[in-house]
Parts: structure tokens; sequence; C-alpha cells
């Protein structure tokens, strides 16, 4: 009787899991977190280019290939920040695949604000392969989350209900089961290969409010224990490691010239003091890169495709060096 | 004990006090009218209270307080 | 760790595996390892707290054993056993003092004092009045001391209780730590509805109702009216939802080690005066503070000796009642203060005890007017009447307990009245609010529920009992829903939102 009872209980379990199974299925859209953390599991890079949505937008890895004359992918993303950073670069090595550089992106704005749970907190988690990684990752960040995020995962997404047939359609083709990024494309982005995201020229010119003026004194903990953390697995996994900053439109630069230059500053110090190469591209002339706004999606420095490109020549042949 | 229920009629009127025995059960004596109770019944009998002695068994029903209060005046 | 995250849960099925595995005899000890593996987590230094507590309140009660083995030696050493009582009392309110009250203080006798930034240990004012009656308890010889140093640390620590209570008795818990356990899937079938109940309320209830309430008294200059009224009765959403789903977690999560804790909600809204009112909402508190000063300071010297000189004054009735109506307003003049420093707090307390002391000493009066008036005090509408009265007047102490300081709850009183308009129910404020439509309408639908259940409740049912013989199918469904409604509405972004009484 009692054994009956247990197996009851058993089957109550599966039955949850089964609806939480259908329901993640259902609900959780693809991103390209997803593909990004495939390739970096999978595939050997010489050099791994980490960041926010910057580096998303500003990096073309086959551009810089052809500078370099290695082979680089791009895991930057929106909202990803330094703590998902490390865990990516200790994903890459602790599934075989240790690249011989990591080039970090240092967007200011992102040290400055904190990886809350709320829109995405799952959403590199759960993209993780199964893995020690993964086993870390959660232990470090997913655990102190809210506990129906963590075992419902799929309640972050459920504002997406009336995308559910769309994205059960995605899920079960062919591109998706590949690792694909072919669904996340819109009219004004393209997924290009390696992670690069190519927007169309246009620039959403009220942006402005939206880019943060860089104040040393709102920098949190994590981001620079992170940073450290993540500084010290290089050197311990043989990893040069090395920082770089994405140039912004130029309009953006001399309107918050000062908190820009606190910012260069402060990282320098940084950087400096862990003896870690930093380069600020927000150096650049006119001459050097068109750095006018009409080039960028916003203010906050998301380049277009077109200028991405000719960017990314110019990061190839300082990453030559 | 019938001077012991004119108090208890006196101060909280409107129950059977000779039958009823769940007078702080039942919630019918409030931490108000019990003190008003002890404050009574120190001053009528001559008696000490300590706070050990409000507890539920003795002031469920008059008798219980009886009790209480001969006990009392024995120390 | 929060009651809120997965690690939670993941460190409670830890422990309980442990507690089901280990023989009986050692459960307590991993009920102990786990407390205070549970307060660690929060910093070494806050343990020393906890360690400071029970050391000194374990230490005292021995020494009231030990001075006290039978009536005679007691009497003789009553000067010795006040002093032990004084002194344990002193340093655990003095360190609670201290640390949540002397920025207040600082402020008073020297405005403009910059505050010192003093660590409030998580639960001290929950575990600092729970070892203190159980000191005045082994004093009463309510209970037995408790000669074990590390039962006696279970009893402080244990870790379902530590944050926000319910604040235990020693006659009851200690016990429970010493019977053995038997695994019953009943028994944590049980323990988890309660939980999961619990985390619903808090989850889509409390944390949704919490948005309107922090956006109506943090910007209390933009709105006054109905806006602050719903600001009111949202709060009494949010705080009921938080703090009766809290403990329903508590008691949940202590159930499945099969442990007992004291209820501390009982239909509060249900209540009939605010006397009663204080018999079902934060139950454990209210006993405390009747056990352990409303009693005894009524039936002090002293206050004997004022109930003589009123009954002079006043004659015998009013006189019987006023030292004790003078006790009440002090009992609760700490009832407020207990839950801040701060004036708005002092008036809080004050207005909820001068609201009792004047029903009791108008009773007389009232008994006369419904002579009078040939209204039957016992009818259902009086009943009805009397919920409402009180409900109101629950909601007015709200805007003490919720607003920012006390000038900003008066100010929030007077444009309650003053800024008096419906045209907020159609100009669009009650969506600026930080919540939708179907916020509002979620919140309806919650509220619906918990007072269904809280009606079948107040008329006796036993909701666990009625789920129980329901049929395994219709049980499933119950739970599933309940389980799935919890991500599928729990309120999300919300800022830091734990516990609320976590805090105290």
């Amino acid at each position: 009787m009692r054994d009956f009872k247990a197996l009851r209980a058993v089957f109550f379990l599966v039955l949850c899991a089964a609806f939480t199974a259908a329901l993640n299925f259902a609900f959780i859209p693809n991103s390209v977190a997803r593909a990004d953390l495939h390739r970096v599991s999978t595939e050997t890079y010489d050099d791994l280019f980490i960041g926010s949505s910057h580096s998303h937008s500003d990096i073309d890895p086959l551009v810089v290939d052809r500078e370099t004359g290695r082979k680089s992918t791009n895991a930057g993303m929106p909202s990803e920040y330094l703590t998902d950073s490390y865990y990516i670069v200790k994903l890459a090595c602790e599934s075989g695949h240790r690249p011989k550089r990591v080039i970090y992106e240092w967007d200011p704005g992102y040290w400055m604000t904190e990886d809350m749970a709320g829109n995405n907190p799952d959403s590199f988690y759960l993209r993780f392969p199964a893995s020690l990684t993964k086993i870390s990752y959660f232990a470090d960040k997913i655990m102190d989350m809210k506990w129906y995020y963590v075992l419902e995962p799929w309640s972050e997404y459920r504002n997406l209900f009336k995308n559910i047939p769309a994205t059960v359609k995605i899920k079960l083709g062919k591109d998706y089961r590949n690792y694909g990024t072919a669904d996340l494309d819109t009219d004004v982005k393209k997924y290009r290969p390696e992670g690069f995201a190519y927007f169309s020229k246009g620039t959403e010119t009220d942006s402005f409010s939206n880019v943060l003026s860089f104040d040393r004194t709102k920098v949190g903990e994590k981001p620079l224990q992170y940073f450290k953390k993540l500084a010290g697995y290089c050197r311990e996994q043989g990893i040069e490691f090395t920082v770089v900053t994405l140039p912004v439109p130029r309009e953006t630069y001399s309107a918050l010239l000062s908190s820009f230059q606190d910012a260069h500053d402060y990282f320098t110090g940084i950087a400096g003091s862990l003896g870690i190469p930093y380069r600020d591209f927000n150096d650049l002339s006119d001459g050097e890169l068109d750095r006018q706004v009409l080039n960028y999606r916003d203010y906050d420095g998301h380049m277009s495709g077109e200028l991405a490109e000719k960017f990314s020549v110019i990061l190839g042949k300082y990453l030559t060096k | 004990m019938d001077e012991l229920i004119a108090i208890l009629e006196d101060i909280h009127p409107g129950v059977d006090y000779k039958t009823c025995t769940t007078l702080i059960d039942d919630g019918i004596l409030d931490s108000f009218a019990i003190l008003s109770i002890v404050s009574e019944l120190t001053d009528t009998y001559d008696i000490e209270i300590t706070p050990v002695e409000i507890v539920p068994a003795n002031f469920n029903s008059a008798s219980a307080m009886w009790d209480m209060v001969c006990r009392l005046k024995k120390q | 760790m929060s009651f809120l995250s997965a690690k939670f849960l993941m460190f409670v099925a830890a422990v309980a595996l442990g507690y089901y595995i280990v023989p009986k005899k050692m459960q307590w000890l991993v009920l102990l390892a786990a407390s205070y593996l549970f307060y660690l987590s929060a910093g070494v230094k806050i343990l020393l707290f906890l360690l400071f507590s029970t050391f000194t309140t374990y230490a005292c009660a021995m020494a009231l054993d030990l001075t006290g083995r039978n009536a005679e030696e007691a009497s003789r050493n009553k000067k010795k056993r006040k002093f032990f009582i004084f002194i344990t009392l002193l340093l655990n309110f003095g360190v609670l003092f201290v640390l949540k009250y002397m920025n207040f203080v600082l402020e008073l006798f020297r405005p403009g004092s910059d505050p010192v930034n003093w660590i409030l240990p998580l639960g001290i004012s929950f575990y600092t009045f729970q070892s203190v009656g159980y000191v005045l308890d082994v004093y009463w010889k309510r209970t037995e001391a408790e000669k074990n140093p590390f039962r006696f640390a279970l009893f402080v620590s244990f870790f379902p209780q530590l944050l926000q209570g319910p604040i235990g008795r020693h006659s009851r818990l200690a016990a429970q730590f010493k019977e053995p356990h038997y695994f019953d899937l009943t028994r944590i079938e049980h323990g988890l509805q309660r939980i999961l109940w619990g985390y619903f309320q808090k989850f889509v209830l409390a944390d949704r109702a919490g948005v309107a309430v922090a956006e109506i008294f943090t910007n209390y200059q933009k709105y006054g009216g109905l806006t602050d009224i719903l600001g009111v009765l949202l709060y009494s959403v949010q705080l009921y939802g938080d703090f009766s789903g809290g403990m329903d977690v508590v008691i949940g999560v202590a159930e499945l080690f099969g442990i007992t804790l004291d209820e501390n909600f009982r239909q509060p809204f249900f209540s009939v005066s605010i006397t009663d009112f204080w018999h079902r909402w934060h139950i454990t508190l209210g006993t405390w503070m009747k056990d352990y000063l409303f009693y005894p300071m009524s039936l002090s010297k002293w206050m004997s000796r004022f109930g003589k000189r009123c009954r002079h004054v006043f004659g015998k009735k009013t006189g019987r009642i006023l030292p004790i109506a003078l006790s009440n307003i002090i009992v609760f003049l700490v009832v407020g203060i207990w839950h801040g420093s701060g004036w708005k707090y002092i008036v809080y307390g004050l207005y909820n005890g001068i609201l009792i002391a004047l029903a009791n000493l108008n009773t007389p009066l009232f008994d006369s007017m419904f002579r009078i008036t040939h209204i039957n005090p016992k009818s259902r509408g009086m009943h009805v009447f009397r919920i409402i009265r009180t409900f109101i007047l629950v909601n007015i102490s709200w805007y003490f307990d919720m607003a920012g300081s006390l000038s900003i709850a008066l100010r929030m009183m007077r444009d309650t009245a003053e800024k008096f308009s419906f045209n907020v129910l159609k100009d669009g404020t009650l969506l600026s609010l930080g919540l939708k439509k179907q916020d509002y309408l979620i919140l309806l639908a919650g509220i619906l529920v918990v007072f269904v259940l809280s009606l079948f409740r107040e008329n006796g049912h036993d909701i666990r009992a009625d789920v129980d013989k329901k049929v395994l199918p219709v049980r499933w469904a119950l739970y599933l829903l309940l389980f799935f409604s919890v991500p599928l509405l729990g309120m999300n972004n919300v800022a830091g939102g734990g516990f609320i009484y976590a805090r105290f």
C-alpha cells in the first residue's frame, strides 16, 4: 500500500515534469544564445569575442579573420553580463574547445546595471548544453532566483502565448535542430555566420535618452569581481586575454565627453593593474572610421552592418599586431 | 461560590455561569474581562493571583475559578 | 537564503532527505545543523548575535533551574532569580534596542546626527522574543529548563520560523523535537499543499498588489482620494498575502518534518473588533504580549495601586477598567515599536491600543444603546456591520504602517478626504500605478478565492480534510492548477520582492 502511494507520488511528479516540458517547448522561443553556446562548445576557435550587444552588432568574425588569418567567433550578445561571459569562456574550455585568445568588449553601461531576474534571467542558462559548467552557472547565478523561474522557465515568456504556433513550428524545423538562427532574422537585422548580427542602416533618432552616462561610483561589485575571475581563469588556462571598447557615434561621444573620458581612465586603470591590454576605439578619427550617428542604429552605438564590416577590418588589424 | 457568580455577572453579564465550562476556550471572556475578574477576586477574597494562574484550566468555568480562589486562600 | 529561491527548496529537500534517513534519535541534530547552516548563509557576524541570545537565555534558564528546584528554594532566592531575569532581559532587549532603535533615539536627542549603520541580524525581533519568553516560562514554571544546550539552540534557531515567526513556545516545541518522526507521504503531501498555497498568495497576490502600493505611497504627492483608499486596500491584500502566505510556507515546511508550529493567522478580516483583530492577526505576537507583558503588568503591584486610586476617583466599574486599559495602551505602544522605529509606529501602536481601551471603557454605554434602540447585538446584521467597521478601522491604521513617516501618513489621510473624486475610476489613473487591466482581474479573482476559502474556514470547515476526501484525479487537478498558476500568474519584474516581515 505504501509502495503504491510512493509510486503514485512519483507519477504525479512525472506528470508535472511532462507539463513543464510541454510548456517550455511551446513558450520558449529560439535565441541567438542557443546557437552561440552550441558553437562555442562544439568547435574550436583561435579567437573568442565576448561582451554585450555592441559586440553582437559591431564585430564580424569573418572580416576580422581575413585580417588576422585566424578563426574567430562572436559570442557577445544583448543582455550578456560578465557573469555570463565568464561562463561562456568556461564552457568553451571545459568542453574541450579552449580558444587561444579571448577578446572582451567592455561597455561601460553594463557595469552600472545589474543582471536582474526579469526579462531573460534564464536565457543563457537554458541554452547551456548539459555540462559541469552549466551546474556551476546554476549554483552561481540561477539558484538564488525565485524558484518558479528556475523550475518553470517558460513563465518568463508567458506573454508570448500568441507566438506559440510559430514557436512550435520553428522548433520542429530543420534549421532549429541544426542550431540555426534563420527564424530570428527581422526586417532590420539579419544573422551572418559566427554570431554576427548585421543591422540595416536607419537610426532611431529618439534613442539618445537610452544612453547611460558612465559614473564610476555606480559600478557594481559583481562586474569587477567577475572580470577579475575571468582574467584569472584565462591566465590559468593559458589564454591570451585582451579588452576593447567599441566606438560610439561621434555625436554621442561629444555630448557625453567627460563621461566617456572618465570611463576610459577608469578602465585603463583596472586593465593596467591586472596587466591586461586595453584598446578604446573611441579614439578613432573620422578619417579612420566615419562615426556619424547615421551609420549607426542608435545613439547608444550599435553599428549598421556596413559600418561594422569597416570597423571589423580595423579591429582585425589591431588584433594582428 | 454564589458570590463569585454574582461578581462574574456584574463584570460580564449575559452568560450562564452555573453551567458554562468553556468561558476561555470559546472566547466568551477576553483578557479585559479576565483581568477585571482577577481584580475583583483579589479584592474580595484577599488573595494574590499571579500571571501563572491565568490559564484556561483556572478560568474556563465558575467552579474552576472557585477552586483556584480556595487554593490561593490557603497559601 | 531567500525563502523564495530555488536554493531554499533544494535546501529543504536535502534536509528532509537527511532527516528521514538518519536514526530517529538524531533527527533533531539534522534540524540543528540545517538551521545553523541556514543562518550562516546570511553571514558569520550575524550568527554571533543568534549565539549571544541563545547562550544568555540558556544560561539564565539553567541558573533559574538551579536556584528554584522547589518552592522554598525559589522563595529564598527570589532576589537572585529576579536579578538573573533582569540581566537577561537587559542584554537581549538591549541588543535589539541598539540595533533597531538607536538611530531613532539619537535623532530625537540630537537632530541631524548621522545615523549609524547598524546591521540588523535576520529574524532578531522573532528569536529574541521567543528565547526571552522561554526564560520567563522557566521562571514561572510553565516549562522545564532545557539542560541540553544543543537542544535549546535548536529551539531558538529552528530555521523555518527563524526569519518571520511564528513566535514559538518552548512547552509546545521542545517535546516535538524529542519525538521520533516517521516518513509519511500524507504528511508530506499536506506540508507541500500548504507551502504551495503560501507561495501562491505571495507571488500572485502580494507581489502584484505591492506594485501599486509602492507607487501610491512613494509618490503620494501625486495621489489622494480614492487612489489612496485603493492603496490602503491593496496594502491589506499585500500584507495578508505576504505575511499569511509566508506563514503558510513556514508552517508547511515545518510540517514536512512533522513539527507543528503555532498558527499566526485566523481569517483576520472577519474580525468584529480591533481586539478580535489582534486575536487573528500575527496571533503569536499578540499572545506573547498578553502572556509576558499585558498580564504581568496588569497584575503588578503598582498597577493594582493605580487601580485602587481609580476606583476611588471614578467609581467601581470605570475604575476597574482604567488600569487594564492603561496596560493595554502600553502593550500596544510596544507592539507599534516592535514594528519599527519611528513616530509613525508609535502612533500605529497607540491607535490600536486606544481604540481597544475606548471600546472596553464604553461597553456599558454600548449595552444601554442596544437596549434603548432594541437592536439585537447578536444579529447577523450587527455581525456584518462590526466586520465592515473593523475592516475600515484596520485599513486606516495602514496609513501609519506603510507611509514613509508620520507626517506623510497624516498628509495622505488629509489628501484622501480633500482630493476625493470618482474621476480616478475613469481617467486612467488606476492603470498608471504599475498594474494593467489583467493584473486587477487577477487580483480580484485571487481575492475571491481567498475570501471563499476563508469563509469556509470561518464557518468551521476543515479545507484540508475536504481536499483529502476528494478523489485522486480531482485532488491532482487542484494541485496542478495551484502549482502552475504560480509561474503563470506570479508577478514578474518585482524589485527586491522578499518577504516583508523577514526584515524585522
